[in-house]
C-alpha cells in the first residue's frame, strides 16, 4: 500500500547530509579490518575507537537486511569539549528509516554535547544506566508536518513507527560502547549478555531481537493515549474489558517495535510473553473480584486464559467441562471426552448414550460451547467428532 | 462523488504493475458504458428488454473460453478469481470423500487461507515445496499423493515472479486418477495460451482485471466430468459456493452483472486478437533485464531460468531497500512492486520468494516489474535512464557499495 507520509518527512529524507560514505568516519580508522568486516557482515552491535588523544569514535548498529531494515551510526566525540564532532550513519530500510536516521542525525549535529545533549548518566539501584535523549518520539515530531501555529497536520503513519524507530535503537547500541567497549552479536561475552539484559531487559521478539524493556518503555504512552480515546469516546474498549485492552497495547507495541510480528511465539511461548508483560505492568486492568470466572479464580496467576501456557489451557477447559458439562451427561447415561485443543477450536468426542443421537451431538456441541465461552474463553469454538 | 486525482501531482506514468492489475482497454469501457446506461435490463426478467441480454452472457463465455479452449456452458461468472479460488476449494471439499489436499507453498492467499481453514476444518492440506527457480517439481507432487487425495490445486503461473508450473505434466499425471485439478490461471490468462482439455485441469479460475478487463468480475470453468482410463465417466462434483437465485444454474446466485460480464467478454476477445503481441511485450521485458544487468552490478533475476511469463521480471537489488526503491520510483511516475516487509502492514516477507529460498539478506530488496501490451520501449527507456541513479544513492546509503569495495 502506498504510505500517506509527510511533505518534512519526504523532504528530509531525499535530502540526507549525513550519509557515512559521504562524511567518511570510517577513514579515521581505514586499518581496522576486524571492525570493518564485522560492520560489512552486520555482526556489529557497539564499538568504541580512539582516533587520537582527544577524539573517540563510537558506533552502534541496529537490525538486519534481512528483517526488512538496518542502521549504523558513527559519532566522532571530542572528549574535553564533550562535543560532537562528527556524525553520519549508514541506512537499509524505507523512506521512514531513512528520514528517521536522517532527523536524528541532524538533530544531534545542532545539540552537539555528547553527555547530557545526546544522552544522560541516569542512577538506577546503585548503578549508572546510559539513556539516550533523542528519542523516536521526538524524531517523529520533528518529521511531521506542521502550520504556522505549529500544530501537526500529517505525522508519520504509525505502521511505521517501528521503521522509525531505528535510529533510537542504534543510538542506545552505540551507548552501551561507552560502558562496555566492543559487542559483536556472534561473539557476545557472557558479561555483554548480562549487560544487555541489564539494559534492555530479556529477549522478548527473537525475530526482530526487541527486549522487555523497550517494550514496557512505550506502554506509559500507550497508556495515555489509550485513556484520552476512551475520554474522548472514540475508543469502544471499556474499562474493564481486560482482554481488548491487551490487545489495544499488543498491537500497539507491534505497530511500534515489530515484536510478534513475524513467527508470533512471543505471544504466548515465551517467557515472558508480551502479554504476560502488559498484564505485570499494568495489573489496574485486571478487574478484581471477578466472581464470574469461577474455575479460573482457582488458579493462583491471575492470567487470562490466552496467556496461558498450552497444558494451563487445556487444564482449564478439562476442568470446565468436568464441572459443568459432565455431570449433567452421566445422569443421562452418556459422556463427553475432550479430543484435542487446536487453536481456538476444542474438539470433544461424546460417548455412551449420547453418541449415537446424531442431533443432540450438533446441540450439544453448541451448548458445551457456550458453556466454555462463559466460563473460559469467549473466542473457543466447539467441534463434535464422531 | 469526485474523482480524487494522486495525491501527489505525478505529469507522467509509466505504469509497470500490471500482474497487480491493468488498464481497461477503452474498448471494454465503452461497451460497459452501454450495458450500464442503455441496455441495463435484467437478463433472468421475462420480457425482451432485459431477458434478451442473455446473448452478452453466451458472446461472452464464447469468447473467454476460446482462450484455454474450455466449454461455453461450463463457465460460470464470479466476482473475480477470489471468488473463484474460494468456490473451487470448499465446493469440491464439501463433496470429497477424502480429505486431503495437494497445493503448494507459492500459491496465492486467496488459495493458501482457504487451505488453512479448511485444515482447522479437519481437512489435510500438502504444501508442496518449490525449486530455487520457484516452480513446483511433478514428482514431489506424485510423491505426495494419498489414497484420500481429492483435490490438488497448483496456480498456472506465479504472481511474484511469472515462473509457469508444469500444469500439463500434472494434468496429464491425474487424468485418470479420481483426483480433481484445480489451477489458478489469473496471471496466465490472456498472457499465454492454456488449454483446459489438453493439460487435463478440471476447474480453472482467472480474473478480467488481469487482462485488460474491468475488476470485480472472473469465473470458474468446471469440466463436468473426468473420462478415467476404463469404466463410465466419473462426475466432478462441486457445490455452489454463493447461494441465491436461479441464476447461472443454482451454481452462482446473484443477479448477472452484466456490464461487468460484457467487458470481460470483450477483454478476452481483444486479448486473443492481441495474443501476438506476447513476443513483443517479451522482448521489451528481456531489453528491460538486459540493460538492468548492465547498468546496476550485482542484481540477481529470480526464475530467470525457469518457463516464465513474457511480461514479468523479479529482480534482487542487493543493498538497496524494496520500499524505498518503490518509493523513489513513484515520485516519479513509475509504478512497481516490491515484496519487502516494509511495504506489507503485517510486516511479512514475500512467501513466495521465502519459498524459493532467496537469500534472506536480498529478500527486502526485491522490485517486480510487470509490462502489458501497452508498454512502449520509450517507458523502457525511461525506466533504465532513472532506476540506477536511484539504486546507487540508496547503496550508498546503506553503505553497500563501500563494504563491498565499491
Ligand atoms: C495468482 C492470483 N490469483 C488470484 C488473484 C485474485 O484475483 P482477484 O483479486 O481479482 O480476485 C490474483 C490477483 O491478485 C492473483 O495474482
Amino acid at each position: 500500500m502506498a504510505w500517506d507520509y509527510p511533505e518534512k518527512l519526504r523532504e528530509v529524507a531525499a535530502n540526507p547530509r549525513f550519509i557515512e560514505s559521504e562524511v567518511g568516519l570510517l577513514r579515521l580508522i581505514e586499518g581496522d579490518g576486524k571492525l570493518k568486516s564485522a560492520l560489512a557482515s552486520g555482526d556489529l552491535i557497539a564499538a568504541k575507537r580512539d582516533i587520537d588523544k582527544e577524539r573517540t569514535l563510537y558506533i552502534g548498529s541496529y537490525g538486519s537486511p534481512a528483517c526488512g531494515d538496518y542502521m549504523t551510526l558513527f559519532l566522532l566525540v571530542n572528549n574535553p569539549t564533550n562535543s560532537v564532532e562528527k556524525i553520519s550513519y549508514d541506512n537499509y530500510g524505507c523512506t521512514s528509516s531513512i528520514g528517521a536516521s536522517e532527523m536524528g542525525a541532524r538533530l544531534i549535529d545542532k545539540i552537539k554535547q555528547f553527555e547530557g545533549g545526546v544522552f544522560q548518566k541516569r542512577e538506577e539501584k546503585g548503578q549508572f544506566q546510559l539513556e539516550p535523549l533523542i528519542l523516536n518520539s521526538g524524531i517523529l515530531r520533528e518529521l511531521s508536518d506542521v502550520d504556522e501555529s505549529g500544530r501537526v497536520i500529517k505525522s508519520v503513519p504509525k505502521e511505521k513507527h517501528h521503521c522509525s524507530v531505528m535510529f533510537e535503537q542504534a543510538l542506545r547500541n552505540l551507548l552501551k560502547a561507552l560502558t562496555h567497549g566492543d559487542i559483536y552479536g556472534s561473539l557476545l561475552s557472557e558479561d555483554q549478555k548480562c549487560m544487555i539484559d541489564e539494559v534492555d531487559g530479556p529477549l522478548v521478539c527473537h525475530c526482530f531481537d526487541v527486549h522487555e524493556k523497550t517494550i514496557t518503555r512505550l506502554f506509559q504512552s500507550i497508556d495515555k493515549e489509550l485513556h484520552e480515546l476512551m475520554a474522548r469516546g472514540e475508543s469502544d474498549l471499556r474499562p474493564d474489558d481486560k482482554e481488548g485492552i491487551v490487545k489495544y497495547f499488543h498491537e500497539r507495541v507491534q505497530e511500534s517495535t515489530k515484536a510478534g510480528g513475524a513467527c508470533g511465539k512471543c505471544h504466548y511461548d515465551r517467557s515472558p510473553s508480551i502479554e504476560a508483560l502488559i498484564l505485570r505492568e499494568f495489573p489496574n486492568y485486571n478487574p478484581k473480584g471477578d466472581d464470574k470466572v469461577v474455575v479460573r479464580a482457582e488458579h493462583k496467576e491471575e492470567k487470562p486464559y490466552f496467556a496461558l501456557p498450552f497444558f494451563d489451557r487445556v487444564k482449564l477447559i478439562q476442568e470446565a467441562i468436568d464441572t459443568f458439562v459432565r455431570p449433567s451427561l452421566q445422569r443421562d447415561g452418556g459422556d463427553i471426552e475432550l479430543v484435542s485443543l487446536e487453536g481456538d477450536t476444542v474438539k470433544v468426542a461424546l460417548t455412551g448414550a449420547c453418541a449415537t443421537c446424531a442431533a443432540s451431538s450438533v446441540t450439544m456441541a453448541y451448548g458445551v460451547q457456550q458453556i466454555l465461552r462463559e466460563h473460559v474463553y469467549k473466542r473457543l469454538d466447539v467441534e463434535h467428532i464422531g | 462523488m469526485v474523482i480524487r486525482k494522486y495525491s501527489r501531482p505525478i505529469e507522467k506514468i509509466v505504469y509497470m504493475d500490471n500482474n497487480a492489475t491493468t488498464r481497461a482497454d477503452p474498448l471494454v469501457a465503452e461497451v460497459m458504458v452501454h450495458y450500464l446506461t442503455e441496455e441495463y435490463g435484467n437478463s433472468e426478467s421475462v420480457h425482451h428488454f432485459g431477458g434478451d441480454l442473455r446473448y452478452v452472457e453466451d458472446d461472452a463465455r464464447e469468447n473467454v473460453t476460446r482462450l484455454f479452449n474450455g466449454n461455453p456452458a461450463n463457465l460460470y461468472f464470479t466476482s473475480g478469481a477470489t471468488e473463484a479460488n474460494n468456490w473451487a476449494l470448499r465446493g469440491v471439499m464439501k463433496r470429497a470423500k477424502g480429505k486431503h489436499i495437494i497445493t503448494s507453498t507459492v500459491e496465492h492467499p486467496s488459495v493458501l487461507n482457504v487451505c488453512k481453514q479448511l485444515e482447522l476444518d479437519g481437512y489435510q492440506v500438502t504444501y508442496l515445496p518449490v525449486t530455487m527457480e520457484g516452480v513446483v517439481e511433478l514428482d514431489a507432487l506424485i510423491a505426495s499423493v494419498r489414497e484420500d487425495t481429492s483435490l490438488v490445486s497448483i496456480m498456472y503461473a506465479n504472481n511474484e515472479t511469472g515462473a509457469i508450473m508444469p500444469i500439463a505434466d500434472i494434468g496429464n499425471y491425474l487424468k485418470d486418477k479420481k483426483i480433481i485439478f484445480h489451477s489458478d490461471a489469473t496471471q496466465a490468462l490472456g498472457k499465454i495460451s492454456l488449454d483446459v482439455v489438453a493439460e487435463h485441469i478440471d476447474l480453472l479460475s482467472f480474473s478480467a482485471h488481469k487482462f485488460h478487463g474491468p475488476k470485480g468480475i472472473g469465473g470458474l470453468h468446471i469440466a463436468p466430468r473426468k473420462r478415467i482410463a476404463e469404466g463410465a465417466p466419473w462426475r466432478i462434483e462441486i457445490t455452489p459456493f454463493i447461494l441465491g437465485g436461479e441464476q447461472q444454474d443454482y451454481m452462482r446466485g446473484g443477479t448477472m452483472n452484466i456490464p461487468s460480464i460484457a467487458g470481460l467478454g470483450k477483454a478476452a476477445e481483444l486479448a486473443y486478437l492481441h495474443s501476438g503481441d506476447s513476443n513483443q511485450v517479451e522482448k521489451l521485458r528481456n531489453l528491460l533485464e538486459q540493460s538492468i544487468s548492465e547498468q546496476v552490478p550485482g542484481v540477481i533475476i529470480n526464475s530467470q531460468n525457469a518457463r516464465r511469463l513474457p511480461n514479468t521480471t523479479n529482480i534482487i537489488f542487493p543493498g538497496a531497500e524494496g520500499e524505498s526503491i518503490v518509493d523513489r520510483l513513484s515520485e516519479i511516475g513509475i509504478c512497481v512492486s516490491t515484496g519487502s516487509a516494509c511495504s506489507s502492514k503485517s510486516l511479512t516477507i514475500s512467501h513466495v520468494l521465502d519459498a524459493m529460498k532467496v537469500e534472506p539478506s536480498c529478500i527486502n530488496s526485491v522490485i517486480r516489474f510487470s509490462l502489458s501490451r501497452y508498454t512502449s520501449e520509450e517507458e523502457i527507456k525511461y525506466v533504465i535512464h532513472n532506476l540506477p541513479k536511484i539504486i546507487e544513492k540508496l547503496r550508498n546509503y546503506s553503505g553497500y557499495t563501500r563494504k563491498r569495495g565499491g
